[in-house]
This record gives C-alpha cells, structure tokens and sequence, in this order.
C-alpha cells in the first residue's frame, strides 16, 4: 500500500494549577507524542479562559484535561461552558481519578473520552486518533 | 555475626556456602535446568539466595549496639513499643471545618492517638494549600476538595476548640502557607489564654519538594530557604515543644525516588538547614531535636526496614560527628511513616488493605514512631468513613493480634537485614554527596538536577509496568473484568464552596479594615528587608500582628508572591 502522508493532529493537554498529580498526565503526553500527535501542553492554567485562549491561538482538534484531586466535574463543566462562550465546539476528553459514579455526569455534560484508573497512556493516544479528527 | 565470623569460624562459614552453593547447583540447575533469575532489591541493589556470617564479617562486636544507644539502628529508646505504641497520626480534613472536626472525632473515637493526648492532623483543601482564600477567583471548585477550607482563626477555632492545646498535637499540613498558618495558628492559641512556648504540634516547614514533586506554586528556591529559616529561628526561640521542620522523603518516594535517594532529600535538606541555621545565630543542638519527619514506606518488605534502621544511623552520625552536636535528641532521629499512596490500585481495591497492612508492618518492624496508613480507595476517591476506619484497625490489628511488637528490632542481627541495612546506608551517602558535590539541596533544586533524578525514576517505572517486568497484582497480572464496587466518598462541593466563601466575606466584613492594610504593609516591608540568612528573625512578629489583626492565610500569603514572585520547577 502506498504510504499517505496525513496531517499531524493536534491535542491541548491541561491541568489546573491546583492539581499537583502529574505523573499520569506526563506519561500521556509523551506517549501521544510517540504516536505521531502534536501536543500543546499547557499545565496549571488558572482561570478557563486561558485554555480557551490556547485551544484557539493553537489551533488544537481536542482538549485533554487532567484530574486527580477530586475536582474533575466542576473543571469540564467551567472548559465547557467558556468554550460554549466563544462559540468554540471542541471535544474534550478528561484522565485521572474519575470514581464510576461520575461516568455519566461527564458523559451527559458532553465528556468525549474518560480515563480512569486503571487507564494505560496508550489508550488515549490510540482514541484520538481514532476520533479521526485532523486539523 | 562479628567476631563469631573471624578466623576459623569465619572459614569453616565460607566452607558451609561454597558447598551449599554445589547443593545448590546440582540440585536446580542440573537436574531441573533451572537458572537462577538475577534478583534485586526494589531499588536495584543486587540480591545472593541466602546471607551468612560472611556478608556481615566486617561488621564487629563492638560496633553492635543495644536499642536506645547510638547510632541507634536498633531504635531510639530501650523499649519501643512494650512501652508505648506507635502513635497513629492519621492526615485528615475535607469540606469545611465543621465536617472535618466531625472526621477527627471520628478516627480519635476509633483510635486514633499520639503519646497520650489527641491528635490534629489536618490537611487543608487545594484553595488553602495553593494559598488562596475561598473567595478568590482561583479557587472555584476548588474549595473543600483534598482537605479543609482553613483561612482563618475562625476555621481552626471550629477544628480545635475544646481540645487543651498544650496536650494536643496540632499540625497543619501546609507547604507555601506554613508561616501564616502558624502565625494564624498561635492568634488563636493566644485569644485562648495560650503561649507559644506551650503549644505542641508541627510545621511541615518542607515547601521545596512540595514545590519539585506536587507542583506547588513557590518562590526561587533561594527564597524559600530564607522562609524555612524564619520559621526555624522562631520556633526555636518561642516554640520549644513545636517541631519545626517536617522533613519528607514522601514526595520524593511518591515520586519514584529509591530508598537511598529518598534518604538523600531528607538528609541532604536537613544538612542545609542546620548550616544555614548556624549562620542566623543559632546552635545546632537547638535545632536538630526539632526536625520529624515523613517518611514513604513502599513495598518491598526488607528494604524498606532497612531504610528505616540506616536512617536512625546516618543521622546521628551525621548530626554528632559533622555539627558536633551533643545533646542525645539531637542524634535520634523520630520516624513518621505514610504508606504509599503510589502502590494503590484503583483495580480490585480490596487488596490496597492488604498492601497497607504490609507497609505497617514494615514500618513497625523498623521501628517506627508515628505512622500514616492509606485508605484502601484512594486511588478511586478520597476516603470514605469506612476506609479511613479500616486504615487505622490495620494497625490496631498489627499491634494487637501479630505479637511483633513484644521485642525491639525483631530483625536485628538477620545477616540479610544488617548487611542490607550497610548497603543503603553507604548507597545514601553516595547521593548525598552528589548533592553536595553539585553545591547542595538548593542549587540542585534550582538547576533541575533533582527533578531529572526523579522523573528518570519515574519513566523506568513507568516502563517496567507496561512490560510487566515490575508485577502489580490486579494492574498487569490477575487482572479481573468484574469491578469491585466500594463506598464512595461524596460531598456537596457546590454547597460547601457557597458556605465557605459566605463565612469568609463576613470575615472581611468584621474587622477594622484600616488594620488589615497596615499590617500587610507592615509584611510586605518586612519581606522586602529580608534579603539574606543573616537577617532572618523579623517576618513572623510582623506575620503573628497581622494574624492577630484578622488578615488571612491567603492575604497574608499573596504579598509573598508580590515580593518574591512565583515559579516552577519545569
């Protein structure tokens, strides 16, 4: 087969500056790196705007946010609804501790992807690329 | 062990080995071609089948010690826990005071205790850590996750009124806030009839590996050293029953670091710190008996004991040989233990009980005196009622039913544990002088060379479980479909956040606003003068005035970054 030359996507991986556990979050980055994925990382943002902010200028196909601390709702519903704001329409998948009661709440508010514990890094490079989304 | 292994003893032992070894040989690999696997400790050190005299030849009679005599390997007292338990000192705090003074009830009705009075080991929330009041922009959704919302005299009045301060151990586990929440802290003991010198407890004192391995948002290391030794030069003058500074080996263990390394953090900071102590007039023997500690406690059963044991014995050859220092607190060295929260799996969390209740008998068997035992769900949420009830009988079963806390050092004299005991000593003291060769804990800090020996650690790690070389039972082997369901823990954080910032408005409202500016001045001035070691000695008055004026730990806090700035590690 004749090989195709496909444009690099591009993902936004981001934690709050409250969110000290990174070791996962790093791990992810440069597994979605290996994978041939064009990775913004962004950590410790402060306020939603600011992700937005780099989503836009960065021009980025999907957002990655990390979450261990037990903020993980009240962070995807914040991205949402400032992305919502700007009119941006962007998926967004989320890692880290997301106990199993709280699948759906993020899937009903428009969660893409969820991985937990239990996740291996690989799992999220190879679900961007299937989202097939090429900017 | 010893002079049994001299001479003809020592000979007729080598004998015994070779031929075990041709035992051995014959045995497995001929009959059975069986090839013995190469085997190492968790942190790589190469490992024989079996120890002998002979591994432990070096070591003389008259270098063994009894528990209670330096260098105290075998402990820091005569009697360790046929006198007194461990003390089980479980961190602790969510939502808001009220919440969080129910879970010390709580833990304190099951148990939870220290030598003789009660326990307040309180972890404030991210708002609180990150230093911010809940009322900031910063904090949404933040408040009241990971810990308590604490800002005020107000929070802790809700925490620890009631309980006789001068019997209670108060110890707030803050990094970046630690001096306001002192400040705010001896505030409240003082409008209670309280003195400084009376008050019992610790600062974790420690910001600069919360700022390497929890991405806390700090100052230059150089200015956080300063901050350290404000705190240090207080409590040592004002507070003699406080302790002053929290060494952690945690982080670093959380982060991968290996035993010897983690040792090297803590002792590496420590080294630094009574050095630096020294130039701001202070006198070793002053310092030293106040530093505790944190200590991560992993898996691997042996080396983790023998951690503890070469511990005890580098500090105090460090602390009497290099500082000179004669008092005997000064070279015993009193271990806090945290079990692993990185050995938790989220997969079949049931068996994160009995993990914990390995590391605490570890740790016991090291002789530890104080220990934190992780709730068997905190890889998926944090602790539920439940879990942090069974954490705490984890130990209560070891102390009670196991019987290995009838004799001290029940592993002293094993050939394994005293030469493994030997190599992680001499292994720590080989990072520790890196450090040192590279210009110390600080500089290292500054230029990345602790974060790159750390994150290394961490993608091996990484590696060796994605290859299933290291095994973690539930994760990469006997993995199971079913998922086991626990309680989960759940709070109103919306609510509680409401509630939080409604409290601390009417905090604002209260006081003689005209006091609060002059007292932020009054720090802002003082943090501005304060430019080297030397001068140490003038910000906590001026903290302990403002606390005293009503400023929070969030106010107080920001004008440090006003004055020093902020940065990362990476």
């Amino acid at each position: 087969m004749e090989a195709v030359k496909k444009e690099k996507i591009r993902a936004l991986f981001t934690r709050h500056l409250m969110e000290g556990h990174d070791m996962g979050l790093r791990a992810v980055v440069s597994s979605c790196r290996k994978s041939g994925i064009e990775v913004v990382y962004y950590p410790r943002f402060q306020a939603f705007d600011e992700v937005v902010k780099v989503a836009e200028e960065e021009d980025v196909a999907i957002i990655g946010l990390s979450s261990s601390s037990g903020a993980h709702i009240n962070l995807a519903e914040g991205l949402i609804a400032s992305l919502k704001e700007k009119g941006m329409d962007i998926p967004i998948i989320i890692g880290g501790i997301i106990p199993n009661k709280d699948i759906p709440i993020l899937r009903k508010i428009g969660i893409k992807g969820i991985f937990g514990p239990g996740s291996v890094p690989g799992e999220v490079a190879g679900f961007i690329h299937d989202l097939n989304v090429t900017t | 062990m010893a002079d049994m292994g001299k001479g003809k003893d020592l000979d007729r032992v080598r004998q015994m080995e070779m031929q075990w070894e041709k035992n051995f040989t014959e045995k497995y690999e001929r009959k059975h071609g069986f090839k013995m696997p190469e085997s190492q400790t968790d942190s790589g050190i190469s490992l024989k089948p079996v120890y002998t005299p002979s591994d432990v030849a070096d070591i003389d009679y008259g270098e063994i010690e009894m528990p209670g005599s330096y260098p105290y390997t075998r402990g820091l007292y005569p009697l360790t826990y046929q006198y007194q338990p461990w003390m089980t000192q479980q961190i602790h705090g969510y939502a808001r005071a009220e919440e969080t003074r129910k879970r010390t009830e709580k833990l304190t009705k099951a148990g939870m205790k220290g030598f003789g009075g009660a326990v307040l080991f309180i972890v404030p929330d991210l708002a609180a850590n990150y230093g911010y009041d809940p009322d900031d922009i910063v904090a949404r959704g933040m408040v009241g996750i990971s810990g308590v919302s604490v800002s005020t005299e107000e929070d802790i009045g809700i925490i620890c009124d009631g309980y006789d301060l001068s019997k209670t151990r108060v110890g707030f586990s803050t990094k970046i806030t630690c001096l306001p929440m002192l400040a705010t802290y001896i505030a409240y003991a003082e409008r209670h009839g309280y003195k400084p010198d009376q008050l019992n407890g610790q600062s974790q004192n420690r910001r600069k590996i919360a700022w390497l391995g929890q991405n806390m948002r700090d100052h230059p290391p150089k200015d956080q050293l300063k901050l350290q030794l404000e705190l240090i030069k207080y409590c040592v003058e004002n507070m003699p029953r406080w302790n002053h500074t929290n060494l952690c080996g945690y982080v670093a263990g959380e982060n991968c670091a290996s035993p010897a390394q983690e040792m090297a953090f803590m002792l590496s900071e420590a080294i630094e710190l009574v050095e630096c102590g020294v130039q701001t007039g202070l006198d070793p023997d002053d310092i030293v008996p106040r530093f505790s500690a944190q200590m991560h406690m992993g898996m691997d059963f042996f080396e983790e004991i023998c951690k503890l044991r070469a511990f005890r014995r580098i500090w105090a050859k460090i602390m009497k040989e290099r500082f000179d220092c004669k008092k005997a607190a000064s070279h015993q060295f009193r271990i806090h233990i945290h079990t692993g929260g990185i050995n938790l799996t989220a997969q079949q969390p049931l068996n994160n009980i009995t993990r914990a209740a390995l590391q605490v008998l570890a740790s016991v068997m090291g002789g530890t005196q104080s220990l934190h035992t992780s709730s068997y769900d905190e890889a998926i949420s944090l602790p539920s009622e439940e879990a942090a009830a069974t954490a705490l009988r984890v130990n209560q079963i070891v102390l009670h039913e196991t019987g290995v806390a009838k004799v001290s050092d029940p592993l002293g004299g094993s050939y394994y544990v005293e030469w493994l005991t030997k190599r992680l000593e001499e292994e720590a003291l080989k990072v520790i002088g890196e450090i040192e060769s590279r210009g110390g804990y600080t500089k290292c800090m500054e230029t990345g060379w602790l974060w790159n020996l750390l994150d290394q650690r961490i993608k091996g790690w990484r590696q060796e479980v994605d290859e299933g070389t290291r095994v973690i039972v539930g994760v990469n082997k006997y993995r199971q479909e079913e998922t086991v369901e626990v309680p989960e823990f759940t709070m109103d954080q919306g609510e509680v956040e409401r509630l939080a910032i409604e409290r601390i408005k009417r905090w604002k409202e209260s006081r003689n606003q005209g006091e609060v500016k002059n007292a932020l001045k009054e720090i802002e001035k003082a943090a501005r003068e304060f430019e080297s070691v030397e001068q140490t000695g003038g910000l906590m008055p001026v903290l302990i005035d403002a606390a005293r004026a009503k400023c929070t730990v969030g106010e107080m806090t920001e004008v440090f970054f006003q004055v020093y700035g902020c940065v990362f590690p990476y």
